[in-house]
C-alpha cells in the first residue's frame, strides 16, 4: 500500500496531541496507518523498522512529519489535508498540573475506591507483570486484558494469586462476566445459574449469547487467558475457578471451554470437574478425550456446550436441525469456483471453523493451522480453502482488533473476492462491549463491492456468516442479522452452524471432494448434498 | 498591541543560570508558543554557557526549568506573542507583542545539581540512593506506561545494560538510537536521557572524580543532540551541564536529604505530573543514571562478603 507524507516546516506539538492525531487520521476511510511525529533520525528510522516507506521524506528534527498509508492518492490526501488543518489549528496543551487527580496507579485507585476487590490490567505486555504483582499484593483478583507477558511471568502470577485466594484471570484474557458486570470484550446478558470457565474470550461470548438467547442466564463467566492449560502452566486459574464456581450456590451447572490441554492438564482438570459435585461441561474443542464419568458432559462445539448447559440448568432450547442452503438452489457459480475463504475476528470461532471444515472439504490452510503442515506461508495470501484469524498478532500489530476495526477484514474480503477460484467467504461478526458499534453497516456495502468485483468477472460470490450477541447489546444481535440477511448474507445462528452451513454449499460444487459421505457432483454423480 | 493588566503574567521565579542575561539588552524571536510555555531565542550568537540561546518563559505549574522565567497568570502564554514574533529582554523587563513583564522583583532558583547532590557525600549517599532507588522504581512501575517503549523497549535495556558495565561504546550507541525517538516537542528518548544524565551528574559530585564515563557519556550526548528538536535538546545539553528541572532535581533533593524520605513521595507525584509521559520517561532516566552508582554498591558488598 502506498505512502504519502507531509512535511509541516518548524512545527510543533505535544506528543498526545500527535498520538491522537494518529489515531483519528487512522481511522479515516481508505487509510490504514497513520503517523505524526517529530522528524528525527530516530523516528524516522523507527517507521522504516516498521515497514513503512520512508522514501523521500525530507524532514529535519524540529519538523513535523505527517505520513499515512492509504489505498490510493485521493484517500491519502484526503488524510493529510485533515490532519494539518488540525494541526493548524490552536490545539489545545495537555501539559502538567493544573488538571484535575486522576489515578495513576493502582495504590490511587484502590485509595479511591476502597472496596474495590478486582483489578482490571491493560497496559503493554512488558509492565503488566509488574502491575499484576502489585494488584495481587493489595489482595485484588487480576483479569489481565494484555497479552506479550512471558511465561514464567503467568506462572508467577497465577502462583501468587492461588496461594492467596484469589483469581488470577490472564495474562490475555479477553473477557469475563464476573457478578453481572461484563469485563473487556463481553456481552449483555442475563444472570443465571451456568457458570462458564474460558481460555478462550470468542469462545466465552459465544456459549454465554447463546445460553441467553435460549432464555439462560450466567453466573459468573471467568477467563483464564488462554495459556492457562499449557503444559508448563497447569490450569492454575481453571482448577481455581472450578473450586470456587463449585462452591457457589448460585451456579448449578458449570462449562469449561478451551482448546485442548495437554494430557496431564486435561486429566487434572477432570479430576477436578468430578468433584464439584455439580455437571459440568468440557468443550476442549478439536480433543479427542472422552471420559465416562458421571456429572462431565463432553461436547464437541460451542454451540452444543452452550445447549447441553441450558438443558442441564432446567431449560429448553430451540430445535437445531441442520440447515441445506444449497438445496434447489443455484449459486450461479462460474466453473472454477471452488474455494473457501474464512475471515475470522475470533481466534476460537477461526479454529473451531477450521476443525469442522476440514471434517468435511479435506485440508484447511490457514494462519493458525489444525495441522503444521497447513499453515499458510504467507498469512496475506490465501491458497485453496483458507480460513485466516485476522486478530492474530502478525496483523495486528499497529492495528486495532478487528473485532473493533473492520477495515483489514473489509480489505481482505475485496481482495478474495477477485480471486476467480473463490466461491464463498465465511466470516464471524463477535458484538458485545468494546467491539465494532455496528458491524453491519460495514459489512453490508463490503458485500456489495465483493459482489460487484466478482460480477464483473461473470461470477458470484456467496456470503455465509455467524453473529455472537444478544439483542440487549448496544448493537443489537436482531438489528444486525437482519442487515446481512437482507444482503443475502446465510447466517447461522452459530459459529459452528456457519461453518456446517458453508460446507454444505462448497459439497454442492463439481470438483470439490467433500467428506462424510458427502461428495461434488464430479465424484458423486448428480447426488450432491440433499441428505442433510 | 495592549493588554489589560489582569491578564500580564507575574514573574514569580527566574533561573540562575539567566541572571547575566536578563539584567542586559537582548532582541530575540518566538521559537515556539504553548499554553503554559512561550519559547524564545536570542537573535544574536548564543554564548556558550546558554544552550541554542534559548530561554523559556512558562507558567508556573510547569515547574522552574534550567532556562525558564516562571509565571503566574490567567492568560494562555501562546496569546502573549506570535510564533517568529519579536521579544526583547530590556535590563529587566520582558517586553512581547502582547505583555511587558516586570522580572526585577523575581527570585533566583538554581537548577544545578552540584550543591545538593555534594549534600549527602559524607553521610552514607549510597545507602539512600539503594532506599530511595526502590521508591522510584515503584513510582516509574505505577505511572502510566509511556507508548514509545512499546517500541523501543530493546534499545532502553540495551542503555541500561551499557550503563551497568560502565561500556562507553556501547552506551553511546544505545544512546543514538534513542535521541530524538517519540512523538512530541520533547521525544521521550531525550526525556529518559535527561533523566540518565541527571542521575550521572549526581552520582558523581556525591562519589568524587569519576573514571571519566560520566564526563564523555555526556560529552557525546551533547554532540548527538543535534538529531532531536530544538527544545529538547536544550534540556539535554543543560543535564549534561550538570542542571536540572526542578521536578527533577527535586527527586534528587529528597534523596540526598537525611530523612528526606517522607516527602519523596511528593516529589515523584509532581515529576511524573510533568506533560503525559516526560515525567516518567525521565524518572526512568534517573533509575536507570543510578544504576552506575547502586550496582557499584552492591559489588562493594560483595567484595567486602
Amino acid at each position: 500500500m502506498p505512502t504519502r507524507h507531509r512535511v509541516l516546516r518548524n512545527l510543533y506539538r505535544d506528543s498526545v496531541t500527535l498520538m491522537q492525531l494518529s489515531s483519528e487520521i487512522g481511522s479515516l476511510e481508505g487509510v490504514s496507518q497513520a503517523f505524526a511525529f517529530m522528524g528525527t533520525p530516530a523516528n524516522l528510522d523507527l517507521l522504516r523498522d516498521s515497514g513503512v516507506s520512508i522514501e523521500g521524506i525530507q524532514a529535519k528534527p524540529n519538523d513535523l512529519v505527517i505520513a499515512v498509508e492509504a489505498s490510493g492518492d485521493n484517500a491519502a490526501n484526503a488524510a493529510l489535508d485533515r490532519a494539518e488543518e488540525q494541526l493548524r489549528k490552536e490545539a489545545p496543551e495537555t501539559e502538567t498540573a493544573a488538571q484535575p487527580t486522576v489515578p495513576r496507579s493502582i495504590a490511587m485507585g484502590v485509595k479511591e475506591l476502597p472496596d474495590a476487590n478486582l483489578a482490571l490490567i491493560s497496559t503493554p505486555g512488558e509492565y503488566a507483570a509488574a502491575e499484576g504483582l502489585k494488584a495481587l499484593g493489595k489482595g485484588l483478583h487480576v483479569m489481565m486484558f494484555s497479552d506479550n507477558v512471558s511465561l514464567e511471568d503467568e506462572i508467577r502470577l497465577k502462583r501468587m494469586a492461588h496461594e492467596r485466594g484469589l483469581l488470577m484471570m490472564g495474562p490475555d484474557c479477553g473477557t469475563a462476566i464476573i457478578n453481572g458486570t461484563p469485563l473487556g470484550f463481553a456481552n449483555v446478558v442475563r444472570r443465571g445459574g451456568i457458570g462458564i470457565i474460558g481460555a478462550s474470550g470468542t469462545g466465552v461470548q459465544q456459549v454465554t449469547s447463546l445460553i441467553d438467547q435460549w432464555g439462560g442466564g450466567i453466573s459468573q463467566a471467568i477467563g483464564t487467558g488462554s495459556r492457562d492449560l499449557n503444559e508448563a502452566v497447569g490450569a492454575i486459574t481453571m482448577l481455581d475457578a472450578l473450586d470456587a464456581l463449585a462452591q457457589d450456590r448460585s451456579t448449578r451447572v458449570i462449562v469449561l471451554i478451551s482448546k485442548p490441554p495437554s494430557p496431564r492438564v486435561a486429566e487434572q482438570v477432570l479430576a477436578r470437574a468430578r468433584q464439584a459435585r455439580k455437571p459440568v461441561v468440557i468443550d476442549f474443542i478439536g480433543s479427542t478425550v472422552r471420559p465416562d464419568a458421571p456429572g462431565i458432559h463432553v461436547v464437541d462445539t460451542l454451540d452444543e456446550a452452550a445447549a447441553e448447559a441450558t438443558l442441564l440448568g432446567g431449560g429448553s432450547i430451540p430445535e437445531l436441525r441442520p440447515r441445506d442452503p444449497s438445496a434447489g438452489q443455484d449459486f450461479g457459480f462460474a466453473p472454477g469456483q471452488l474455494y473457501l475463504r474464512g475471515l475470522f475476528s475470533g481466534g476460537t470461532f477461526s479454529y473451531e471453523s477450521t476443525l469442522l471444515l476440514q471434517r468435511e472439504l479435506g485440508p484447511i490452510y490457514s494462519n493458525t493451522p489444525v495441522r503444521p503442515d497447513l499453515k499458510l506461508a504467507d498469512p496475506w495470501k490465501s491458497r485453496e480453502h483458507t480460513t485466516v484469524d485476522l486478530g492474530d498478532d502478525e496483523f495486528t500489530r499497529g492495528r486495532p482488533h478487528p473485532m473493533i476495526d473492520y477495515r483489514l477484514r473489509v480489505e481482505r474480503m475485496l481482495q478474495e473476492a477477485k480471486d476467480p477460484s473463490v466461491a464463498l467467504i465465511l466470516l464471524d461478526v463477535v458484538l458485545g462491549y468494546g467491539s465494532h458499534p455496528s458491524p453491519a453497516e460495514v459489512l453490508v456495502p463490503a458485500v456489495e463491492r465483493a459482489r460487484k468485483a466478482a460480477k464483473r468477472g461473470r461470477r458470484n460470490l456467496v456470503f455465509v456468516a455467524s453473529v455472537c450477541g444478544t439483542d440487549r447489546d448496544p448493537q443489537q444481535l436482531s438489528r444486525q442479522q437482519s442487515a446481512l440477511e437482507r444482503a443475502g448474507v446465510i447466517l447461522g445462528r452459530s459459529n459452528a452452524e456457519a461453518a456446517r452451513l458453508a460446507a454444505r454449499v462448497l459439497c454442492s460444487l463439481e470438483g470439490n471432494v467433500c467428506h462424510n459421505g458427502r461428495e461434488g457432483r464430479e465424484h458423486a454423480g448428480e447426488r450432491g448434498v440433499s441428505e442433510g | 498591541m495592549t493588554t489589560t493588566s489582569s491578564r500580564v503574567p507575574e514573574a514569580v521565579s527566574i533561573s540562575a543560570e539567566l541572571l547575566p542575561l536578563i539584567t542586559s539588552r537582548a532582541a530575540m524571536r518566538v521559537h515556539s508558543a504553548f499554553d503554559r510555555s512561550l519559547n524564545l531565542v536570542l537573535e544574536a550568537p548564543a554564548p556558550a554557557w546558554l544552550p541554542l540561546g534559548m530561554i523559556t518563559l512558562a507558567h508556573e505549574g510547569v515547574g522552574n526549568l534550567p532556562n525558564g522565567i516562571l509565571v503566574r497568570g490567567e492568560a494562555a502564554l501562546r496569546g502573549l506573542a506570535l510564533m517568529g514574533g519579536r521579544a526583547l529582554l530590556d535590563h529587566g523587563r520582558l517586553m512581547l507583542d502582547g505583555a511587558r513583564i516586570d522580572l526585577s522583583g523575581a527570585p533566583a532558583w538554581d537548577p544545578s545539581l552540584d550543591g545538593v547532590c555534594a549534600r549527602g557525600r559524607s553521610a552514607g549517599w549510597k545507602g539512600r540512593w539503594a532506599s530511595a532507588w526502590h521508591a522510584l522504581t515503584r513510582a516509574v512501575g505505577e505511572a502510566p506506561a509511556s507508548p514509545l517503549w512499546g517500541l523501543a523497549a530493546e534499545r532502553v535495556d540495551r542503555l541500561a545494560d551499557a550503563l551497568e558495565r560502565r561500556a562507553l561504546g556501547e552506551a553511546v550507541d544505545a544512546a543514538r538510537q534513542l535521541v530524538g525517538l517519540g512523538p512530541g516537542l520533547t521525544p521521550s528518548g531525550d526525556d529518559l536521557l535527561v533523566g540518565v544524565l541527571v542521575a550521572m551528574h549526581c552520582g558523581r559530585a556525591s562519589a568524587g572524580p569519576d573514571d571519566g564515563f560520566v564526563s564523555a557519556f555526556g560529552a557525546e550526548i551533547r554532540a548527538m543532540s543535534r538529531r532531536t528538536t530544538d527544545v529538547s535538546r536544550v534540556f539535554l545539553e543543560w543535564a549534561a551541564h550538570g542542571r536540572a528541572t526542578q521536578r527533577l532535581r527535586d527527586v534528587v533533593e529528597v534523596v540526598m536529604m537525611p530523612q528526606g524520605e517522607g516527602r519523596l513521595g511528593g516529589a515523584l507525584d509532581a515529576a511524573l505530573r510533568v506533560g503525559s509521559t516526560s515525567g516518567a520517561d525521565g524518572l526512568l532516566g534517573l533509575l536507570m543514571g543510578l544504576r552506575l552508582w547502586t550496582h557499584e554498591r552492591e559489588e562493594d558488598h560483595a567484595n567486602a562478603a
